[in-house]
């Protein structure tokens, strides 16, 4: 049925009906009638009796030349089709052979495309997946996050005296969500488990448009009562349980009690908070300034979120005026749950789809230079093909399928290069992105690259083909050529590209150096306590089996001694919370005796430690004495302030000996028996700040975490450390078990993986932009090999000429750098928020910066420069 | 009824053309007087309806046409098989053999329709 595929192109030449099919049908049958006749004549038929018969015979002409002149029209556009498709075939076949034929011009113009398609596509991938993609919630577009807004305007978690008033009064929302989140020791089946649970109302699977995927939600009556029930994420129920429907069996162990499991959630069920495990919340209690509680809330039907907010603000007006005690000033905020979970990282992602957008574009504008060089070798073979009739849109057709080749190519390369790219960026830090990006291919990611690849293919290519296609001016074919190289040097076109790319990877690199040198100073900074040697665990006492504080405090001794009598424990001790670990507690203080009620108060991260943390964590005591054994509830109250809150407290006196109000639980006043250096709290980035201590013997605390100070590497203390909790109390987990180096490294995670991000992409761009200026300068030293070799028989040094080159290089290179110096001081505030330790405008990094791209240029035109002073004068002038 | 009647005939014409031309390059008119000749009155032919279907078969790539000179040196269209016509020709006239077989079986059948194939 299919025309036949091998029809020879000579063919195409002898095309019968090539103007007019309707006159060669005319021919054909007159042709038929003449013969018709003549047969009939020769029978004996009188001239006009054989005519007539012939074309009675015949039938009727008219319809017969209407059929044939359909099926011709049909066949007509088969073949022109075929033809198309013919010419395609031809032009690829011959941009293939043509890119065959220079290796080494290809794969330059392959390779620094796809780098730049791939990392862009492989961005993209990440940024899709991150930011585009929806959110495991078939509600998300109607869900709205609520929060309260303090007098100072920062978003605040709810108060639960507040929820039924919302509840009852905003109509814009049809159900609530609420929970609050908690820890919670698991044990059963395996070791115990510290995991993160939340509480929720019964309208929290509904809000989020999510059933369980096995057994159900809680009722609005257990949610409300708090009965003994567990929902459990996808998560533990295949890591912990199995996966398997006898989860439904037996009670899971939460803090000591039995709690039914009911339900399983799917994956990626975590709204809000991440969590394990969902407990029914409870009866709410009716207190207006305790906020601690989470809310979501669907829209009604057909209600905007915009409109919702009006009627948040009138609610809450309403409420402060209600209850001007503990209302008045508080707003509500209502934010899109998709703003809520992935608003943050909005800026710094499109940040970095920006900065590899500049690696493609230099990847684009190198491959636009690769093309004009070109330009002169061929403009013969062009003027050859336009004077032998091709048209100039032939010729330009002809140019663009061969830069379509070298996409596909470079596509092919660049899905490679972003599988790698999403897969890199996927396993360095799925911690600072709020999901994990998709590891694996998806169609769009290569569209992408595929697409990006075809388009800076064409946009580099267009200029080009324009140029090759133009009609030569009735110069000899031969000569075309030479006269084009000459005019190189001077193609302002190819300059500026140079120049940008140029300008292009000194921003990036700038940029990289200051992220890098952000990392290093973040890295020397004094923490303000050891960080060599230590490991630290967390412990959290259920309350359940630990009812007194009797109990808890003779748990942690013993835990205390058994771990500081393993083999090579230096030092051990506990605190609530450590330094980097959580938002802190704080507590509010001033000075005892303080008749005027004047003297200055402080508040500080209120750390409860068992004697020895100090020495343990490595804090430096200033003065006075640390916590010890002595300081037991039966003991006078006593207390150890930072440095920073003994100046604020006591300003120019020893603070040894001073008495302090601390307004937690009794309000007793403490002795301050020591003082000790301040510490960076939050972060290596944050401020030293001082922290008070106060002694475990004399106030409680459920949950602590021990540092131990040891030689002894992880991998051996860890056991150790678990078999001497497990023979105290077989239930309880042991959590967070790190080294203090790692925890301080991972707090820097997210400034690493923004230095990698960055310095990748500035290496990548610095080397494309080096294979730029290389490849315009060789190529010029081989078009000007003529004009070299004429100056170097005329008596010019080698010296000479490789200075010319190199002087070149060195112009290229120094408006480049200033371009991009420029650029980088422009951009200062994209980057400042994001270093430490380092002036957006460093002289020392800008010079630096600018010393090693300038030598890299250098080296690149150094060999160039080389090949011009070997010319060979006499074969060069023979070659005319 | 009448258009089942003609594409009955226009399938028929192609595979005649097809036959015709197993001989060799032929142009219209010598297509016209071989079927005459083979087929004798049985076929009656309109001359015209001729070239539609050869203009169809050259659409469909059976048949190929070049301009030659004849004997007396007019200019004709000379239509030649190709390798697909010649397989479609060969796929043709086996099904045309069939069809004729069967046709023929029935016509010449001698043995009586048995009870159930009556309708008793």
């Amino acid at each position: 049925m299919s025309p036949p595929a091998d029809e020879p192109r000579w063919r195409r030449y002898l095309r019968l009906h090539g103007r007019d099919p309707d006159a060669d049908t005319n021919v054909e049958l007159a042709f038929h009638l003449d013969e018709r006749a003549r047969m009939y004549e020769r029978a004996g038929m009188s001239p006009e009796a054989a005519r007539r018969a012939a074309a009675e015979k015949m039938g009727d002409l008219v319809a017969i030349r209407r059929e044939c002149a359909r099926e011709d029209r049909v066949a007509e556009t088969r073949r022109r089709r075929r033809e198309r498709a013919a010419t395609l075939g031809q032009d690829l076949r011959y941009a293939w052979r043509t890119l065959r034929k220079r290796p080494g011009f290809t794969s330059v113009a392959v390779l620094t495309l796809a780098l730049g398609v791939g990392a862009t596509a492989g961005m993209f991938g990440v940024v899709d997946s991150v930011l585009f993609r929806p959110l495991p919630y078939p509600t998300e577009d109607r869900i709205a996050v609520l929060s309260e807004l303090s007098p100072e305007g920062a978003p605040w978690t709810v108060a639960p005296g507040k929820i039924s008033d919302w509840r009852e009064q905003m109509r814009s929302f049809s159900a609530f969500a609420v929970l609050s989140t908690g820890s919670f020791t698991l044990t059963g089946a395996g070791e115990p488990e510290q995991v993160a649970g939340a509480l929720a109302s019964a309208d929290a699977a509904r809000v989020f448009g999510v059933s369980p995927r096995l057994g159900r939600w809680f009722s609005p009556d257990e949610a409300a009562s708090g009965v003994h029930a567990v929902v459990l994420s996808h998560r533990l129920w295949v890591e912990r349980y199995g996966g398997g429907r006898d989860v439904f069996e037996r009670p899971v162990i939460l803090d000591g009690q039995p709690y039914d499991v009911i339900g399983v959630m799917p994956p990626g069920y975590a709204p809000l908070r991440p969590a394990d495990l969902w407990l029914p919340l409870g009866p709410l209690s009716d207190a207006r300034e305790a906020h601690y509680l989470y809310v979501a809330a669907l829209l009604g039907h057909g209600v905007e979120l915009d409109e919702a907010r009006t009627e948040a603000a009138l609610v809450a007006d309403r409420l402060a005026a209600a209850n001007p005690d503990t209302d008045a000033g508080y707003g509500i905020q209502a934010v899109s749950l998709r703003q809520e979970e992935l608003g943050d990282a909005r800026p710094a992602m499109l940040l970095w789809l920006g900065a590899v957008g500049l690696v493609l574009l230099i990847g684009a504008a190198n491959l636009a230079n690769l093309l004009l060089a070109r330009v002169s070798t061929r403009l013969p073979e062009m003027a050859l093909r336009r004077s032998l009739g091709a048209s100039r849109l032939r010729i330009v057709r002809q140019l663009l399928t061969e830069n379509l080749v070298l996409a596909g190519l470079a596509g092919a390369f660049a899905v490679g290069i972003a599988f790698l790219v999403e897969r890199g960026i996927g396993a360095v830090q799925p911690g600072t992105l709020p999901r994990m990006p998709d590891s694996g291919l998806d169609a769009r990611v290569i569209l992408v690259a595929l697409g990006l690849a075809a388009v800076a293919a064409l946009c580099a290519g267009l200029l080009p083909a324009w140029r090759l296609s133009r009609r030569p001016e009735g110069e000899l074919v031969g000569g075309v050529g030479r006269r084009a190289a000459a005019g190189i040097r001077r193609d302002r076109l190819m300059t500026g590209l140079i120049v940008g790319e140029i300008g292009i990877a000194v921003m990036l690199t700038v940029g990289a150096a200051l992220l890098i040198r952000t990392l290093r100073e973040l890295q020397a900074v004094d923490p303000g306590f050891e960080t060599a040697d230590r490991v630290v665990f967390r412990v959290s006492l259920p309350d359940t089996r630990y009812e007194t504080e009797e109990a808890m405090r003779s748990f942690y001794a013993d835990l205390r001694r058994a771990i500081g009598a393993l083999p090579g424990v230096r030092a051990v001790g506990a605190a609530n919370r450590i330094p980097l670990e959580g938002v802190p507690w704080f507590q509010t203080m001033a000075m005892a005796d303080d008749p005027d009620g004047e003297a200055p108060t402080a508040s500080a991260p209120f750390r409860v430690v068992t004697p020895g943390y100090l020495e343990a964590a490595g804090i430096r005591l200033l003065g006075g004495r640390p916590l010890d054994e002595r300081d037991r509830a039966e003991a006078p109250p006593v207390v150890v302030i930072g440095r920073g809150l003994a100046e604020v407290l006591f300003p120019g006196r020893d603070a040894i000996g001073r008495r302090l109000r601390i307004s937690y639980g009794d309000d007793e006043e403490r002795e301050v028996v020591g003082v000790v250096e301040d510490v960076r709290q939050y972060g290596l980035g944050s401020r030293a700040t001082p922290g008070v201590y106060v002694p475990v013997g004399q106030v409680s605390w459920s949950s602590q975490t021990f540092v131990v100070y040891t030689k002894q590497p992880l991998e051996t203390l860890a056991p150790a450390i678990r078999q001497q909790v497990w023979h105290l109390d077989p239930d309880l987990p042991v959590y967070d078990l790190a080294t203090v180096e790692d925890r301080l490294a991972s707090s820097l995670d997210s400034q690493r993986f923004r230095m990698m991000l960055l310095t990748a992409f500035a290496g990548l761009a610095l080397l494309l932009g080096i294979v730029g200026v290389y490849g315009v300068l060789s190529y010029a030293v081989s078009q000007r090999a003529r004009e070299i070799g004429i100056r170097l028989a005329l008596g010019a040094g080698p010296g000479r000429v490789v200075a010319s080159i190199i002087r070149w290089g060195a112009a290229l290179g120094a408006v480049g750098i200033g371009l991009g110096i420029a650029g980088s001081l422009g951009l200062t505030r994209l980057i400042e928020s994001q270093l430490f330790g380092v002036e957006a405008r460093d002289p020392a990094i800008l010079t630096v910066v600018a010393a090693v791209i300038a030598l890299a240029i250098l080296a690149a035109a150094w060999i160039p420069a080389r090949r011009a002073a070997r010319v060979d004068p006499t074969e060069t002038l023979r070659q005319e | 009824m009448a258009s089942d009647d003609r594409r009955f005939l226009m399938g028929t014409l192609d595979v005649l053309l097809l036959k015709t031309l197993s001989w060799g390059p032929m142009h219209g008119f010598g297509i016209a007087l071989w079927l005459e000749r083979t087929a004798g009155d049985a076929l009656r032919i309109e001359d015209g309806s001729l070239y539609p279907a050869l203009h169809r078969l050259e659409r469909k790539g059976w048949v190929t046409a070049t301009w030659g000179l004849t004997e007396n040196n007019r200019r004709a269209k000379y239509y030649e098989l190709t390798a697909a016509g010649r397989k479609r020709l060969a796929q043709e006239s086996s099904e045309w053999a069939r069809f004729a077989e069967a046709v023929r079986r029935v016509l010449e059948s001698t043995r009586p329709p048995v009870a159930a194939e009556a309708g008793s």
